[in-house]
């Protein structure tokens, strides 16, 4: 990393890996699944804001008030782009970050039909990675979607969840899951440390 | 030769085990009743080869007759977890820990029943796999054999049948290939127990019956033992054999999508997560070349994100209208032409910002560039960046347009 020795860094590699086991992000990425999950444990509402990317310079923002969170993502990048900056913006959270309450006009123009009235306590962005938070929000983003994707069975195309298939099994990927824990098809756990 | 079958399938049962012990994968009930199932069977063939008996005969006589019983009480228990097994597959529904203690309470009335009939038929057993009872001994014996063969037909029929139905809800890879192996391992299986009806006949009519693997059905036991574990193992030593190859198209592309992560990384420096040395790069690579492909992924989105405010207006649809062209492959049909000309027209996007980040110029008209829609992927990704990255380093076109954009911002310096 841009800063720090190497026991900075593993410390920080190990505290994020913690973090990240902590988050169960399902196989397939659901963007409203991740949002329910991280509400459910902050116990505060969490909107994913789809933002023009002039507005998020250069990628992602995190915006706390005294009522939500809003995670603020570009629109015109893809899909796995946008997974990475959503959970970024999550890793600051859970990792309890402070940011400044200076909101950028066009972000604040972008948000401005959800904040309305709102006292803003947190902004946080996506930017650089010179800044030990923000390395933190990116290795802990790096680790859990890259985990979700070790988790995918090879060569399988990531998409809708499969349909529950008639008969007296659960869904397929219940059955799949139920199944892997017999016959030794335990999820690998993504990489053990940086380099 | 029986004894080598007997004694290599309860190898292969204790090897298997041994794997299913590991304790990452000893979590789970499933994998305790694997585990189960494999020794009991297992042991259940080595105790009952004509070598064991030859062994307790020299070394503890009385036990002698006693050894076809622990045997069958050793396939009973094996036979017992296969169930269990079975039931673990099944949906979870409110009957299930019902059907579970039913189970369990009828495997063990037919293991002591089983116990009870072979000790009042008054067995003997000369040579440890030959059971010899008088007249009077004979329906005894035949009741616990019977029992023995329904018990076992029960539970590998149930266990074959969940076993296929849930192959029929799995998607093509390595987790069907091993239900489908289990499932011939069940069949195999049933094969296995009705080759114990003709030694019950047998004993009927003449008072001595079979009880240990005869030429006949020790193979078949064996090839019950090896299909089982194959397909009980087969996702795992399955992904370490293709483990390697997908490792190496890993770093093929790490290395692949290199020239364009260099390019957009002198640029933005502020992108890259390590501090980038050829060094640090190298080995990142070979440690751990999934995440480092998946970073270099991101860093070249990041960077393409950063350069947004410097993506010139007309360079897409000059880019669109060169990848038309003959040099550049021409107006191919398919979904392959297509994502080559996006690539081409990406490619020469990057290379015009990047003139124009060089050179601090950034475009008042907003570009209405929409980037090529990819599947969120880390592999899928990857090969689009490998072709935009071949655009960017290789194609003509692109060259072309980065001099026509780089003429634009220092007119008459070319």
């Amino acid at each position: 990393m841009a800063t720090g020795g190497a026991w900075q860094r593993r410390k920080l590699w190990r505290r994020c890996r913690r973090i990240a086991d902590t988050l169960n992000v399902p196989t397939e990425f659901d963007a409203a699944v991740l949002a329910d999950l991280v509400s459910s444990r902050l116990g505060r509402p969490v909107e994913l804001v789809p933002l023009p990317s002039s507005t998020c310079s250069p990628c992602g923002v995190l915006v706390t008030t005294d009522r939500a969170e809003y995670i603020g993502y570009p629109r015109d990048t893809t899909p796995l782009h946008q997974q990475h900056i959503v959970l970024h913006e999550v890793g600051h959270l859970l990792c309890g970050h402070r940011g400044s309450t200076v909101l950028s006009p066009a972000v604040a123009a972008a948000l401005a039909p959800s904040l309305s009235s709102e006292l803003i306590n947190r902004v946080l962005g996506r930017s650089v990675y010179t800044e030990v938070q923000e390395q933190e929000a990116e290795v802990f983003a790096s680790l859990v979607l890259h985990r979700a994707a070790d988790r995918r069975p090879a060569g399988r195309v990531a998409g809708p969840p499969p349909a529950r298939p008639a008969g007296g099994f659960g869904p397929a990927g219940t059955t799949a899951a139920r199944l892997g824990s017999l016959f030794d098809a335990a999820p690998p756990h993504g990489p053990s440390e940086s380099v | 030769m029986i004894n080598f079958f007997g004694y290599l399938a309860c190898a292969v049962a204790v090897l298997g085990a041994a794997h299913r012990l590991w304790p990452a994968r000893w979590s789970s009930a499933g994998a305790r009743y694997v585990v189960g199932f494999t020794l009991c069977m297992g042991l259940s063939l080595a105790v009952l080869a004509p070598a064991t008996s030859a062994l307790v005969r020299v070394w503890a006589a009385p036990a002698r007759d006693a050894l076809p019983l622990v045997g069958a009480e050793l396939k009973l228990a094996g036979e017992y977890f296969l169930t269990l097994m079975a039931y673990s597959v099944r949906s979870p529904d409110p009957d299930r820990p019902r059907h579970r203690r039913r189970q369990t309470a009828g495997s063990l009335l037919v293991m002591a029943a089983c116990a009870a009939t072979y000790l009042a038929a008054g067995v003997t057993s000369a040579d440890g796999s030959t059971l010899v009872v008088a007249a009077d001994g004979r329906s005894a014996l035949g009741l616990h054999s019977a029992l023995f063969t329904l018990h076992s037909c029960w539970c590998v029929g149930l266990f074959t049948v969940v076993i296929h139905r849930a192959a029929r809800h799995v998607g093509p890879g390595l987790l069907r290939v091993g239900l489908r192996l289990i499932v011939a391992a069940g069949v195999a299986g049933l094969v296995w127990t009705a080759q114990s009806v003709s030694p019950l006949l047998a004993g009927l009519a003449t008072g001595r019956q079979e009880a240990g693997e005869d030429a006949g059905s020790a193979p078949v036991a064996l090839l019950v033992l090896v299909l089982g574990i194959s397909g009980a193992t087969v996702t795992a030593w399955g992904n370490r054999l293709t483990g390697p190859a997908r490792w190496l198209r890993t770093v093929r592309d790490y290395r692949r999508i290199g020239p364009l992560w260099s390019a957009l990384h002198a640029a933005h420096p502020q992108t890259a997560l390590e501090a980038p040395t050829a060094r640090a790069g190298a080995v990142r690579a070979l440690r751990n070349a999934e995440f480092a492909r998946y970073r270099r992924i991101i860093e070249i989105h990041d960077g393409h994100l950063a350069l947004r405010p410097y993506f010139h207006p007309q360079v897409p649809a000059w880019a669109a209208a060169a990848a038309a062209t003959p040099a550049e492959g021409g107006p191919g049909a398919g979904d392959t032409a297509a994502t080559r000309a996006a690539a081409l027209v990406e490619a020469a996007v990057i290379a015009a910002a990047l003139e124009a980040a060089a050179a601090g110029c950034r475009y008042r008209a907003a570009s209405d560039y929409t980037p090529h829609a990819v599947r969120a992927d880390t592999d899928a990704e990857s090969a689009w960046l490998v072709l935009v990255t071949e655009a960017f380093t290789h194609s003509a076109a692109v060259q072309e347009i980065r001099r026509r954009v780089r003429a634009e911002l220092h007119p008459g310096r070319d």
